[in-house]
């Protein structure tokens, strides 16, 4: 187990590397040149410019400029943004953990629809019960996430009146105020991940329904609720695990649009800004560290399969 | 067609291993290996037929794709009538390859359900006019020559191995290596597809390498035969010297385990075998079966026995052999008439 | 053991005159199957019984029905018509709730895969101590007992440790076993064993069969054994009924059977069996012609009667059950 765990470490090494390399050149070729934007529009001044060059390394060749990024960030130095004159790190980390309880609440969102669905849809396979939660989910894949939260804070707030539109407050303040702000954007998020898994745990369940071991469950005299609830539940999430850690880096990415809606102060919105006030650095620091917890996320599916299925040995 | 004359063997394998990496550490190097085939070595004849049984895990179907060189041998050497397979070139491998085919167990997966059985079977056939050449080979096979333009999914299972058996003959084949290849039929279908192969074996002078686990089969169909136990063969000979008065403790339990289709007869010379053939991936030492063998003594766990030539023309592999039991498996010997009703 | 056999066959019956009245009665059985091709029938009428401590084997080729018929037994495939009678109760027209009572108390079951018939992702522990308190007043202690005590009844060693293992850990054979434990931790009357041994090698096969004969003796459970395998059924078999495209052709005791088989099927099945006790014979193996018929394209009248050497005109209308002298034939030819 130990063992798994820090080979799998070990294979993110060149993993992470190539990461890091594709980030830092990805932004040095992207047109646009961000002394320009320190400088303002339409000024220019040689020895100014100049200034600045050396003040932020850029003078230097690329792969020395790699290389003192990198060791700065190996030291926890991802270097300061460009436009609020910060620590990036310190950026990243005010805005991280709330990208990850939208992330998280997304996810719960997202199991507490599919869930059910998922599993009526199974039982009631090619019956109104599955035909009308397919065609919901057909939907919710169909229907842009954003437009969709756009008609929820319609609905919600603007005409009921029941939810605020927009913002955001930390739970250690005033954690039900907190919930009321994360309602929105997390079903948002989250049922548009709820649509791909209920096909999948829907499929999943028909697949394992059909199994010889439901057959002797059966055979033992054994009802329906505890066949499905238990027998067949169990081997169905193993596969429902893997997408959902898939999808929770998607959720990353889907957080951009629905934090840049629901003004919520997290990574995503901090990508955006820093993307138009090209504030090179931080947008580097942004990417990786997005990367980083996916790559993590992904072990951290791989590691809890040993948990879901003995039959999986981690050595 | 063949260079073989009777005193060089068309097949001739010799200290045959196969061995898989099934973990790996953490740079990716093997850390454990599994010894699917441990140094074989076989003789086959132009027109003789070589049984191969064994339980499951025994080695027997990564022995017949070794012999092919779909795996590369971890060592040991496969020579085809006079040319040494692992040394041999990609167009030499190739062209030698053709004259040894295989038939599988499985006659549903083995033919591309998108295609017609005649363009599957006009795959492997060589020069001259195809379409005359596959009419014939269906013919040969049981099947009549308009069955070419139909698919696969329209034969039943025993069809399905008779077009499967054609389309190895394509290439006019020397060897043919027949993989549990009636194993999953009928046993009425299983006959005749036994006969078929007997009658392809006398008109065409065929090879069989002839691999099953159903070993009333191979004592009705192999010349000689070979008996293996977690990779290695520790026993071989003429059939009916082996099935008369088999030698190694594993041929006499795994005979005897074999029930009987007459019911005067149950569980008289029955001889169980205790526990479960051991993991190969970690196979006892010594003596390999000394973990369900009743005979085994300290020895047997020291020393690898190695194949010993006995009088009959038989080897066997044992430690223990000269102080063991032999002679029919079964108490009394009887008569066909009474065996035989129909 | 060769005694006890003998005595039940002397003692056992066809449905008429029998000495011991049937722990399992099956009449008229029909199951179709719905497909894309329209109903198709895959058991059509089988009618047989099973006395207490019996082993009755249907034997019979793929497609044949047996597979479904022993999965009729404890109605895990809808039967379309007929009825399975167990102590006077038909089990085929049973409540759900009611079914769940019968079933792995009264009659239990074991399958030909032991390898995809348990639960991959529950212990072996959890799902025998499910099977025992679905049906048994006992509490969790008391029905791991149970099951360790049942574990070690069918020769798992060291049971204990075994209960908390996963069936993965487990060879084929011993996942067999295990499923017997299972199938018996309630004393069932009867035990339905669809083709147990037939994934498993013929060593572990031999340990598999002696196990289920030493328990039939121990439990006085009856056995209905489906196979394919003739020799298993000459081992095992009190009583043999032989199928052919939904239907029993033949039924006879064991011994009665192989000596005198009667129906051309019966016959040529027999012959075409390859021996492992004897000199092969010179000349090509006995084989019926042609394939088995696949259910819902059957022959009209015998289905037996395009693959049969003594087919008459009269064959191609429905042969009559012929009754008699303990044995049943369902055959033009012995009218």
């Amino acid at each position: 187990m130990l063992k798994y765990t820090l080979r799998r470490l070990l294979q993110l090494v060149p993993v992470l590397l190539i990461l890091s390399v594709l980030v830092f050149s990805l932004l040095h070729m992207v047109p646009g040149n961000p002394i320009d934007v320190l400088m303002g529009e339409g000024h220019s001044d040689p020895v100014v410019e100049a200034a600045l060059r050396e003040r932020y390394g850029l003078d230097r060749p690329l792969p020395v400029q790699y290389w003192t990024w990198l060791t700065n960030i190996l030291s926890g130095d991802f270097g300061t943004s460009m436009y609020s004159r910060e620590p990036i790190l310190k950026l990243i980390l005010e805005r991280f953990p709330n990208t990850l309880l939208l992330a998280l609440a997304s996810a719960v969102v997202a199991l507490a629809i599919s869930l059910p669905a998922g599993i009526i849809a199974a039982l009631y396979q090619n019956r109104l019960p599955d035909f009308g939660a397919m065609a919901v989910a057909l939907a919710g894949i169909s229907i842009p996430n954003f437009w969709f939260g756009i008609l929820l804070v319609l609905l919600f707030s603007q005409y009921l009146g029941w939810l605020p539109s927009m913002g955001y407050v930390s739970p250690a303040e005033d954690f039900w105020t907190a919930m009321k702000h994360l309602i929105l954007p997390a079903v948002t998020l989250g049922t548009a991940m709820a649509a791909n898994l209920t096909r999948l745990i829907r499929a999943e369940m028909i697949e394992q329904l059909s199994q010889d071991y439901v057959r002797t469950a059966r055979a033992k005299g054994l009802g329906e609720r505890v066949i499905v609830g238990v027998h067949v539940l169990k081997n169905a999430m193993i596969p429902t695990v893997t997408i959902i850690g898939i999808q929770f880096g998607g959720l990353l990415e889907g957080a951009v649009l629905t934090e840049v809606i629901f003004a919520w102060p997290g990574i995503g919105r901090l990508a955006v800004d820093a993307v138009y006030e090209r504030d090179y650095p931080l947008i580097q620091g942004v990417v990786l560290v997005a990367a980083i917890v996916y790559v993590a996320v992904n072990l951290i599916v791989d590691i809890s399969y040993r948990y879901l299925d003995p039959r999986v040995k981690l050595d | 067609m063949s260079d073989a004359t009777s005193d060089t063997p068309l097949l001739r394998v010799a200290g045959l291993s196969q061995r898989f990496a099934v973990s790996r550490d953490i740079f990716g190097r093997p850390s454990q290996w599994l010894e699917a085939v441990d140094r074989v070595d076989l003789e086959l004849a132009a027109g003789e037929t070589l049984g191969i049984v064994g339980e499951s895990g025994c080695g027997k179907s990564t022995l017949a794709r070794t012999i092919l060189h779909l795996h590369r041998p971890s060592a040991g050497k496969v020579i085809f009538d006079g040319v040494d397979l692992g040394s041999a070139g990609p167009a030499r491998l190739r062209q030698m390859r053709r004259r040894m085919q295989i038939v599988m167990q499985d006659p549903y997966s083995a033919l591309n359900p998108r295609r017609t059985i005649g363009s599957s079977i006009a795959d492997g056939v060589t020069g001259g006019d195809r379409r005359a050449k596959v009419r014939a080979l269906l013919e040969k096979v049981g099947l009549s020559a308009g069955d070419a333009g139909r698919y696969p999914n329209e034969f039943s299972g025993g069809q399905r191995q008779r077009i499967c058996i054609a389309r190895a003959l394509g290439p006019d084949p020397d060897l043919l290596i027949a993989d549990e290849a009636v194993s999953a039929l009928d046993v009425s279908v299983q006959a005749q597809i036994l006969n078929l192969l007997a009658g392809l074996r006398r008109d065409f002078g065929l090879s069989f390498l002839f691999i099953s686990h159903n070993l009333a089969v191979v004592r009705a169909f192999c010349d000689r035969v070979a008996v293996m136990y977690l990779g290695r063969i520790v026993e071989t000979g003429p059939t009916e010297a082996v099935f008369q008065d088999p030698r190694h403790p594993y041929t006499r339990a795994l005979i005897s385990a074999v029930p009987i289709p007459q019911p005067g007869r149950r569980r008289e010379r029955r001889r169980l075998l205790a526990g479960d053939v051991p993991s190969p991936l970690d196979p006892p030492s010594g003596c390999r079966f000394r973990t369900r063998c009743p005979h085994a003594d300290e020895g047997c766990a020291r020393t690898a026995p190695v194949l010993e030539r006995l009088g009959d023309a038989r080897q066997v592999a044992c430690l223990r052999l000269g102080t063991l039991e032999r002679g029919p498996v079964w108490a009394a010997p009887v008569s066909q008439a009474e065996a035989r009703p129909c | 053991m060769t005694n006890e056999i003998s005595d039940h066959t002397g003692q056992g019956g066809a449905a008429t005159g029998r000495g011991r009245a049937p722990v399992l009665s099956v009449r008229d059985l029909h199951v179709r199957y719905r497909t894309d091709d329209g109903d198709v029938p895959a058991v059509n009428g089988v009618s047989f019984d099973l006395a207490a401590r019996e082993t009755y084997a249907i034997v019979g080729e793929s497609g044949c029905g047996k597979s479904t018929v022993a999965l009729s037994l404890l109605a895990l495939v809808p039967v379309s018509a007929g009825e399975v009678s167990l102590g006077g109760r038909n089990l085929a027209s049973m409540r759900r709730s009611e079914l769940r009572r019968v079933r792995g108390r009264e009659i239990a079951m074991i399958f030909q895969e032991p390898m995809t018939s348990l639960n991959p992702v529950l212990t072996l522990g959890h799902q025998l101590v499910e099977t025992i308190r679905l049906h048994q007043p006992l509490d969790r202690g008391a029905a791991r007992r149970r099951a360790i005590e049942m574990l070690e009844r069918v020769g798992i060693s060291d049971p204990a440790r075994r209960i908390g293992q996963y069936p993965h850990e487990l060879s084929g054979g011993m996942r067999q076993r295990v499923m017997i434990a299972m199938a018996l931790s309630c004393n069932p009357r009867i035990l339905v064993a669809d083709e147990p041994t037939t994934a498993l090698d013929v060593t572990v096969q031999a340990q598999i069969l002696a196990l289920l004969d030493d328990l039939r003796a121990e439990f006085g459970t009856g056995i209905v054994l489906i196979t394919h395998d003739i020799g298993v059924v000459a081992e095992m078999a009190d009583r043999i009924g032989v199928m052919y495209a939904g239907r029993l052709v033949e039924e006879a005791a064991a011994a009665d059977l192989f000596s005198d088989p009667r129906h051309p099927y019966t016959r040529g099945l027999l012959a075409s069996v390859p021996r492992v006790d004897l000199a092969p014979r010179d000349g090509p193996l006995v084989a019926l012609p042609g394939s088995p018929p696949t259910p819902g394209r059957l022959p009209q009248g015998c289905a037996f009667r395009t693959r049969c050497a003594q087919a008459m005109d009269v064959c191609a209308k429905p042969p009559p059950e012929l009754r008699g002298a303990d044995r049943m034939v369902r055959c033009w030819l012995h009218v």
